[in-house]
């Protein structure tokens, strides 16, 4: 990535630390990616976007900022996109999902911090990402105590603007939660200098909608006993669709879904008949977080859905697109956002009907719950995911884990300990 | 696994060109990231990944096509697919 040293000196990045990080990268793909045999073709686009993923779209975000749109980095997804693209703003995902970053993080946070979190923060202080130098703002929100205080020390260097994301579900908290975009949506304005009219987040509700019907029709196709593409790629898809334009992103999908079903009426599979299916479910998996789905794939079953927010909870439910006053598509932005099932909230029931709904949906054979450690949220909510499938006679495995590899040698044997259990 | 060859390009348009034409012709090829072992001879983050198989057609068809490309570099069995080093 060589072509790109100039712009990441000019974003004044530190270059020795991000040529470690760099060096990590192509055999981290090769062995995750392109070892796979029998790939669909069209992930070729994620393979470029991968190979380049501190210089393509960096570039890109740097190109449009020179004609005057701002970049918005978000690191949840409660915080609607829609209202930053109708304002012309562009938004980026910026969780971080790698253990180089966690030192950094740790230096300034509690060390009982979850490791995306501490990564978040290390990317941006340690001036290795290109994103966390590129976003002109940040958007954060009131989801975990972590994150709350991590935004603290990420806007003593950066524009920092957090949304109060309701803790319940009841019809008052989908007002107030109305009532947050409308406001954020004016810091937009502010920000990038355009006014939000009905038309433009009109339009730009349909391009995110547009995105969700996309990557949930690649999802679909998980769902057949032919499984035309694995969980890592898969994975991969999903990961990029955080930074990447929401339009080439929806284009992207729509092909590579074409393929998948394609591969379904020829019964083109990636795995063998009677692999055991597996659900993930959890904590997000933010870029280049890939270990849990390779050891899993690599010990002998697949994984054919992830409910989390780097899977299902991205893209299921969509936005009215009928709303014809400002006030009643903030109302139909609540209503959709609100339905996204994450352990912040409580109660949070939503998200063990979405577990066994999707356990029917994808023709599950074994549930796997993984959270990040120190994300107390998440690692509480095991019990009650554990319970529910039980109940229903599904096997579920519960770990926890971190971005480290250390941990890998023990995963395997759990993982591959369940696994010989689902294959009886 | 085989050993690999990997073209080596300049930047990632010479790349993508070689990878639409090795597609057009139904040449087994895949974008990667260029291995660490081969940066040395390669400014671009980019090239293209063929198997032992596809290597005799691919060398044909960019000769014919007279394709901008660095050089074809091998690697003898560059994954490993449970060494579980991430990022
Ligand atoms: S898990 Fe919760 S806090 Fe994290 S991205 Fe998802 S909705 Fe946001
Ligand atoms: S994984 Fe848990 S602790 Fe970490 S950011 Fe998400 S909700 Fe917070």
């Amino acid at each position: 990535m060589s072509d790109y040293q100039k712009m990441w000196q000019d974003l004044g990045m530190d270059m020795e630390q991000h040529d470690m990080l760099c060096q990590v990268l192509p055999s981290a793909v090769g062995d995750v990616f392109l070892s796979q045999e029998n790939r669909p073709k069209s992930m070729d686009f994620w393979d470029l976007v991968i190979s380049e993923v501190h210089g393509i779209r960096p570039a890109e975000l740097i190109e449009e900022q020179k004609k005057g749109r701002k970049v918005f980095g978000t690191f949840c997804v409660y915080v609607p996109d829609e209202v930053v693209v109708a304002a012309n703003g562009i938004v980026t995902g910026l969780c971080g999902g790698s253990q180089f970053w966690v030192p950094g993080g740790e230096a300034v946070l509690s060390k009982s911090t979850c490791p995306l979190i501490k990564a978040s923060v290390g990317a941006r202080l340690g001036k290795t990402c290109p994103f966390f130098r590129i976003a002109d703002i940040y958007v954060g929100e009131t989801t975990c105590d972590g994150k709350k205080k991590a935004y603290e020390i990420l806007g003593e260097d950066v524009p920092l603007y957090v949304m109060d994301v309701p803790q319940m579900k009841r019809p008052q908290d989908i007002i107030k939660w109305k009532d947050e975009i409308a406001t954020f949506a004016k810091k937009v304005e502010e920000f990038t200098g355009n006014k939000l009219t009905v038309e433009n987040l009109n339009k730009a509700i349909h391009i995110i909608n547009e995105k969700r019907k996309a990557l949930a029709r690649v999802y679909n196709c998980r769902k057949s006993k032919c499984l035309p593409i694995s969980g890592r790629d898969a994975l991969l898809m999903m990961q990029i669709s955080f930074f990447d334009d929401p339009e080439r992103c929806a284009k992207m999908c729509n092909r590579l879904a074409d393929e998948l079903e394609e591969r379904i009426a020829k019964g083109i599979s990636v795995v063998p008949e009677g692999t055991k299916r597996i659900l993930v479910t959890g904590t997000p998996l933010a870029v280049p977080n890939w270990k849990l789905h390779n050891i899993i794939e690599t010990s002998g079953a697949a994984v054919v859905c992830e409910e989390m927010c780097t899977g299902t909870r991205y893209f299921e439910n969509l936005v009215d697109e009928t709303k014809e006053s400002l006030d009643e598509q903030f109302m139909a932005l609540s209503e959709r956002y609100m339905k996204t099932n994450c352990a912040c909230f409580t109660p949070n029931r939503g998200r063990i009907d979405d577990i066994l709904r999707m356990v029917e949906e994808y023709q599950v054979d074994g549930v796997i719950d993984c959270s990040l450690k120190f994300c107390c949220l998440y690692d509480t909510e095991k019990r009650a995911v554990s319970q529910a499938l039980k109940a229903k006679g599904v096997p579920v495995l519960s770990l926890e884990t971190d971005y480290t590899d250390t941990d890998a040698e023990q995963l395997r044997t759990r993982i591959g300990a369940f696994i010989e259990i689902l294959n009886g | 696994m085989a050993k690999k060859f990997y073209i080596l390009v300049e930047n990632n348009t010479q790349g993508m060109a070689i990878h639409h034409l090795l597609d057009e012709k139904g040449i087994e090829n895949h974008i990667s990231p260029t291995p660490r072992l081969l940066t040395d001879e390669a400014p671009c983050g980019m090239s293209i990944l063929l198997p032992h198989a596809s290597l005799e057609m691919a060398q044909a068809c960019l000769n014919e096509n007279e394709a901008k490309y660095i050089k074809i570099a091998s690697l003898d069995d560059p994954f490993e697919p449970k060494r579980d080093r991430y990022m």
